[in-house]
């Protein structure tokens, strides 16, 4: 039986995922990419290996804004952007859903749908105020896991209000509510309200949200933020069960129609892969070209905006 | 006296041969790099928009290379950039820079234009200035045909930057014929180039119609290559604003070419009924035009804090709903990551290649 893996490399996460032809989840992992995306990959293929044995792999889909990265690694059949992948497994699991809220660790995505197909979409631009990371490093500061966030909001009894426009003012005068007095439980909650608040008024602006609602990504992990948008919008938000990885399920979905794979081998585990830059030079761009090698063997490169340094691999 | 003039799209290889033919000591800015912006903004005003801050990149670089003059649109202007060659000449001069600065104080009226001509060319006769400046129009003209023809036929190539490499031929001939009736004899020459470029007989392409404010529309190194992108996630480019239509439909020059501007205000009415300033009309207009054509989508393009785009991008939200019209509104400036534009756009490009197939879908 043939399996199909799908990779979604975000920003904080990297995900993997393994799915038959019917689209059902085999086996998944989910792990921080910590700034080496290479790295948190193989480590992901090499534990799929030890789990699954050598399946046969059908089709490869990568997704996330490392998608070319792992493309490069793996060797993709289908590389696609986060707004569709993340539809299409939505699409998947319910059918009938109009409305998709994913927040991830540095980018919130609106995606409305109409018919099984996408209408409509947004996507934060320049500020990361209400993702993820936000969120995680609020948590930090404040001295509690990112996973007991959601039942420390649950608890409050009356949220204090929280200026969430800005993660630099949020926290000014998260501390600012904190000097006041207002206990741990509320000032978190007032944050899971600023993070809803900030979406909904720069994504959402203007656009109709309407169930059935999907709510995904790593955010959704947390309860509060859930209860925030139902409190705000008063409509229902679904958690899928694999709400952390439906960017990979959704590329892996992709990956179905695939007749000839370009996947490279479980080998990528082994490979002594490494990524080094450089800056041309040869005109005043001075594109960062990026380079993979294995050993010493030049795999790809990328980022010049000439095309010369890419055209020039192998 | 060594004039420069900023850039805007491909202007400059319409006007420098002809100025120069006539004794104007041309020194046209190197084309625009990550350079050229990091001048701009490190000495232009933080909320100025991304033209002013490329063009006095443009400037200080055309400077340091030995231009002495610099000539600049302004007047009343479409928007705030009636004031920007006065600011741009401030900033400069307090760099310490020496040069000589004319700004074309009424540009809308064609004796203004024509007298600034003869003003920098020494031109003693009127009409060598008018004809001057139709020259420049109709090189204008023909390079924008060449572009057009490098939309339709990029996304249908079979062989990658063909016919990039055809439109650069194209506007090295165009520059090359510095008379009319070369550039009569060259304009079917570049036909048949488009025409032997192998391409997809087969492929209709997603067509998006391309709008906004025309620097960042026109100038490819203001919206990160975005025809060229477009053209290679295979989809056709139906431009909205041209440059030679711009200037046409100031000066009238080509009796037979309809005012784009004329028609573009019909077409908003009832949505916009006064222009609001830039290219907001022909924005509201054109949308409306691309909608009733079929054009697959549209793309609105401008930059950051400009504000008649920011109000034709309310108006194209609302036509977007009224009429289930898909529009994708982009803001550009120095801040933008070129990752969060590709992934906007192909997720744009995929929402209109499934409505396309709606009601067959797959999944």
């Amino acid at each position: 039986m043939k399996a199909f893996l799908g990779i979604d490399v975000g920003s904080v996460t990297t995900k993997v995922v393994l799915i038959d032809q019917f689209g059902t989840v085999l086996w998944n992992s989910y792990r921080k990419t910590q700034g080496q995306p290479i790295r948190a990959l193989q480590s992901a293929c090499a534990a799929l290996r030890q789990d699954m044995g050598d399946v046969e792999i059908g089709g490869v889909g990568t997704t996330g804004s490392g998608r070319k990265l792992a493309d490069h690694v793996v060797g993709a059949d289908t590389v696609k952007n986060e707004i569709t992948a993340h539809a299409l497994s939505a699409i998947h699991l319910v059918p009938n859903v109009r409305t998709i809220v994913e927040i991830g660790g540095q980018d919130s995505k609106l995606i409305l749908i109409r018919n099984r197909v996408v209408t409509d979409f947004s996507m934060n631009t320049v500020c990361a105020a209400g993702t993820g990371s936000f969120l995680e490093h609020q948590a930090t500061r404040l001295g509690i896991s990112i996973g007991e966030l959601g039942s420390y909001a649950l608890a409050a009894s009356s949220p204090a209000r929280i200026a969430g426009r800005c993660t630099v003012f949020a926290e000014s005068d998260m501390i600012h509510k904190q000097q006041m007095g207002h206990n741990l439980e509320d000032i978190v909650a007032g944050l899971c309200d600023a993070l809803v608040r900030n979406y909904l008024n720069n994504l959402a602006r203007g656009k109709e949200i309407s169930e059935p609602v999907i709510f995904q990504g790593g955010v959704a992990a947390n309860p509060g933020i859930k209860a925030s948008f139902e409190r705000e919008t008063g409509k229902e938000f679904i958690v899928p069960p694999h709400y952390p990885i439906m960017g990979a399920v959704g590329v892996a979905l992709l990956a179905r129609d695939t007749r000839c794979t370009r996947f490279r081998g479980w080998s990528v585990a082994e490979q002594q892969l490494s990524t080094s830059s450089f800056y041309c030079g040869d005109c005043p761009n001075s594109c960062g070209v990026i380079e993979i090698n294995d050993c010493d063997r030049v795999i790809a490169r990328w980022g010049d905006s000439c095309g010369k340094w890419g055209a020039q691999r192998e | 006296m060594r004039l420069t003039v900023p850039h805007m799209g491909l202007l400059s290889t319409a006007y420098t041969r002809v100025l120069r033919q006539h004794g104007v000591d041309m020194q046209p800015p190197p084309p625009a790099t990550v350079r050229t912006l990091d001048l701009g903004v490190k000495h232009a005003p933080e909320f100025a928009c991304l033209p002013f801050k490329i063009n006095l990149g443009n400037m200080i670089e055309a400077l340091d290379n030995g231009a002495d003059a610099i000539l600049m649109p302004g007047g009343y202007g479409p928007c705030r950039f009636g004031y920007y060659g006065v600011i741009q000449e401030q900033i400069l001069r307090e760099l310490g820079y020496r040069f000589r600065m004319s700004t074309t104080d009424n540009p809308d009226r064609l004796s203004d234009m024509i007298g600034t001509i003869r003003e920098i060319s020494g031109v003693r006769s009127k009409f060598d200035g008018y004809s001057i400046f139709f020259l420049i129009l109709m090189r204008m003209a023909a390079l924008d045909r060449a572009t057009a023809l490098y939309h339709y036929y990029k996304p249908r190539e079979l062989n990658r930057e063909d016919t990039d490499r055809v439109l650069q031929q194209s506007v090295r001939m165009i520059d090359l014929a510095d008379s009319y009736s070369r550039l009569f004899k060259v304009m079917p020459e570049i036909k048949r180039l488009f025409r032997a470029i192998p391409i997809d007989e087969t492929l209709t392409p997603v067509t998006i119609g391309v709008l906004g404010e025309i620097f960042v529309v026109i100038e490819p190194f203001a919206n990160f290559g975005i025809e060229k992108k477009l053209g290679e996630m295979r989809v056709e480019v139906r431009r909205g604003v041209w440059l030679s239509d711009w200037l046409n439909d100031r000066f009238r020059f080509r009796p037979f070419r309809r005012n784009q501007t004329a028609y573009a205000r019909k077409l908003a009415r009832g949505y916009l009924n006064y222009p609001a300033g830039g290219e907001s009309i022909e924005t509201v207009g054109k949308t409306l035009l691309f909608q009733k054509k079929g054009v697959d989508g549209v793309l609105h393009i401008m930059p950051f804090t400009c504000m008649p785009e920011l109000v034709a991008s309310t108006i194209i939200s609302r036509i977007s709903k009224d009429r289930d019209y898909p529009v994708l509104s982009m803001t550009f400036d120095e801040q933008v990551s070129e990752a969060n534009i590709i992934t906007r756009l192909e997720a744009f490009v995929d929402l209109l290649e499934r409505r396309r197939h709606e009601g067959i879908s797959r999944y």
